[in-house]
């Protein structure tokens, strides 16, 4: 999506990409970052690159901006400082604000970015969109950016207008959610899945080979689709491979998919970094299943879904309980009229005016916009963690944002829960002389469980427990991702807070020294010389190598 | 730079035993022996590429895990 702004890794503003304003231009640039507005053109380029590099004039210069600025450069830091126009003011307009005011113009033009880039704070992809600084409107699908320092000074959090939506009195307590231990348990088996097929073979056509998709799902037990704890999770093969994708970590080769990690990637990074890439790569494009509407038209499939999703960032209080259809009776208030005023002109009603369309309007929309929450709260988002669903109730489907949840779409909240998470230690787990290891799912960290997900086998998974067994072939398993012995029983011990049963420690031992009997190469180098006289010759001369025979050499 | 008579072979599967005797066992296999296109020494073997996964199987079936490189 961003290949076309050809920009170093950093986002940065720079010389080049000042280039094509006018002197005129430049000069109201460098105004709005406190300059005379009197140089020439390479020294108002000059000054604003040097504000740029003085963090301290970057936050003066946040200090005075109004809270729908802020709030936009919020989300353009989230969004990884790249983002559509449009979907700049949609999620504006998600979060209470109104950007394009008493503006006339339909959806495919906006008129509050153009401000943001009047006032120096943003740029656009200028190969792409011919745009100028008198503009008073740009294409909504013009790609904008922001400076990463400018981004990086951001004091948080951005003001939310709250939603009108009013929590339930009832208590929670009975409500399902999945531990974020349950997640990384299950991006695990998925990524070692993939791992196993090698891969995903595409047809023709581009699409993942019926077989393919079948074997994966057998693999992972939704050969009927999933479950969890009651709530349907719709299409998950479907979503699960698009997310992987978006992600980065399947890539479409000649005639196949490839995976571009390994399960040890789960653990290289805070998890809740990683939930938040997949989420941001879900709201990309979120895989439901549109209900059709004569009434609702919004630009584009996913406009809709990833609206809601936003106004969920905005409810008063994401702690409490919400039910879908009181959701979505508030986020109508927010964006109802707005995406029923997207239809093209042709599609419009006259009388929308009329109380009765009105009506019918509103009814349309707020079934529409309830199937959607349900379908993504149950599906993607209870997957992930991120909300504890109770049954549907008259009210609709009854959610609420768990703490992980919290910090994963909230915006102030991550680096203390993170700290609170860290405090808590105990032993992860009990390691039976039978080789049962049994996991407490609220102690156990996610490298811990990356660990027994590599070196073990899962067979039962609670709310609160896991069991695995350590069996000779798992170990082997483990081993052959490159962990030693003194690792394995090492990272064990750790886990139990204790000394491992000896029985197990002993046949661990017996296990590793089994698999050190034989060793498999399946693609090496082999030199082979006519005579050892010669070969000897050859490593005197410094041929790099070791002894497999008289004759041959293994070759690095 | 000297010249040396040797051939070097690409993408040759081996396998490879800590003891010669352990080899001996398991080319006594039909299958392993005929999977095994020369013997490079007394404790590794070379494998015909397409017999590797059947080498696998086979090393599985005797109780074999063995460490792949």
């Amino acid at each position: 999506m961003i290949t076309s702004i050809k920009l170093d890794s950093q986002l940065r503003f720079t010389a080049e990409t000042f280039r094509p304003f006018s002197e005129v231009e430049l000069r109201n640039l460098s105004k709005t970052w406190g300059g005379s507005g009197t140089w020439r053109k390479t020294g108002c380029i000059k000054y604003i690159l040097d504000s740029l590099a003085q963090p301290e004039r970057i936050r003066e210069r946040l200090s005075i901006l109004p809270e729908m600025d802020m709030a936009a450069l919020w989300i353009l830091r989230e969004q990884g400082g790249v983002m559509r126009a449009g979907d700049l003011e949609w999620i504006l307009r998600c979060y209470g604000y109104n950007p394009s005011g008493g503006t006339t113009l339909g959806y495919n033009r906006c008129v509050y970015v153009p401000q943001l880039i009047q006032n120096g704070l943003l740029l656009w992809d200028q190969e792409d969109y011919f745009f100028s600084l008198n503009s008073r409107s740009i294409s909504s699908h013009t790609l904008v950016w922001i400076d990463g320092r400018i981004t990086d000074e951001l004091m948080g959090p951005p003001t939310i207008v709250p939603l009108n939506a009013h929590p339930l009195q009832a208590p929670a307590d009975a409500a399902a959610y999945r531990r974020p231990s349950h997640v990384l348990m299950d991006c695990l088996a998925i990524t070692r899945a993939l791992q196993q097929m090698q891969g995903l073979r595409l047809t023709q056509q581009g699409t993942v080979r019926v077989a393919d998709v079948r074997q994966f799902a057998k693999l992972l037990g939704w050969e009927k689709g999933a479950t969890y704890a009651g709530f349907t999770f719709p299409n998950i093969v479907e979503v699960v491979l698009a997310i992987w994708t978006r992600c980065h970590w399947l890539v479409k080769g000649d005639g196949e998919v490839k995976l571009t990690i390994t399960p040890e990637y789960f653990n290289s990074k805070p998890f809740e970094e990683i939930v938040s890439l997949m989420m941001g790569s879900y709201l990309a494009r979120p895989r439901v299943t549109y209900p059709h509407s004569d009434i609702i038209y919004t630009g584009e499939e996913a406009t809709l879904p990833v609206g809601l999703v936003y106004c969920m960032r905005a409810l008063p209080e994401m702690a409490r309980t919400y039910a879908t259809s009181h959701f979505a009776a508030a986020a109508y208030q927010r964006i109802g009229d707005y995406t029923m005023r997207l239809r093209p002109y042709y599609q419009q009603r006259p009388g929308l005016a009329e109380k009765d369309a009105d009506a019918e309007a509103k009814k349309q929309w707020l079934t529409i916009a309830d199937t959607l929450c349900t379908e993504m709260l149950t599906g993607w988002m209870y997957w992930l963690g991120l909300v504890a669903l109770q049954q549907e109730s008259s009210e609709g489907l009854i959610f609420r944002f768990t703490e992980f949840g919290q910090r994963i779409m909230g915006y102030g909240v991550r680096a203390k829960a993170a700290k609170k998470a860290a405090e808590t230690a105990g032993p992860a787990w009990v390691v039976q002389p039978n080789f049962d290891v049994i996991v407490y799912l609220d102690n156990v960290t996610p490298e811990q469980l990356a660990f027994l997900e590599t070196h073990g086998e899962r067979r039962q998974m609670e709310m609160h427990t896991a069991r695995y067994v350590l069996t000779r072939e798992s170990i082997h398993h483990g081993m052959d991702t490159g962990t030693s012995l003194k690792d394995v029983i090492a990272a064990l011990r750790a886990g139990a807070s204790a000394a491992l049963p000896q029985n197990v420690e002993r046949e661990i031992r017996s296990w590793a020294e089994l698999r050190e009997r034989i060793t498999v190469h399946p693609a090496c180098r082999i030199i082979a010389f006519e005579t050892s006289r010669e070969r000897d010759r050859a490593l005197q001369a410094g041929l790099q190598g070791r002894l497999l025979g008289d004759l041959y050499v293994l070759a690095p | 730079m000297s010249k040396y008579d040797a051939v070097v072979h690409e993408n040759v599967p081996i396998i490879e035993v800590t003891e010669s005797v352990l080899l001996d066992q398991l080319l006594a296999d039909p299958i392993l022996a005929f999977a095994v296109v020369k013997r490079l020494g007394p404790t590794a073997a070379a494998i015909d590429p397409v017999m590797l996964e059947q080498v696998m199987k086979q090393l599985a079936k005797y109780g074999h895990l063995p460490k792949v490189v």
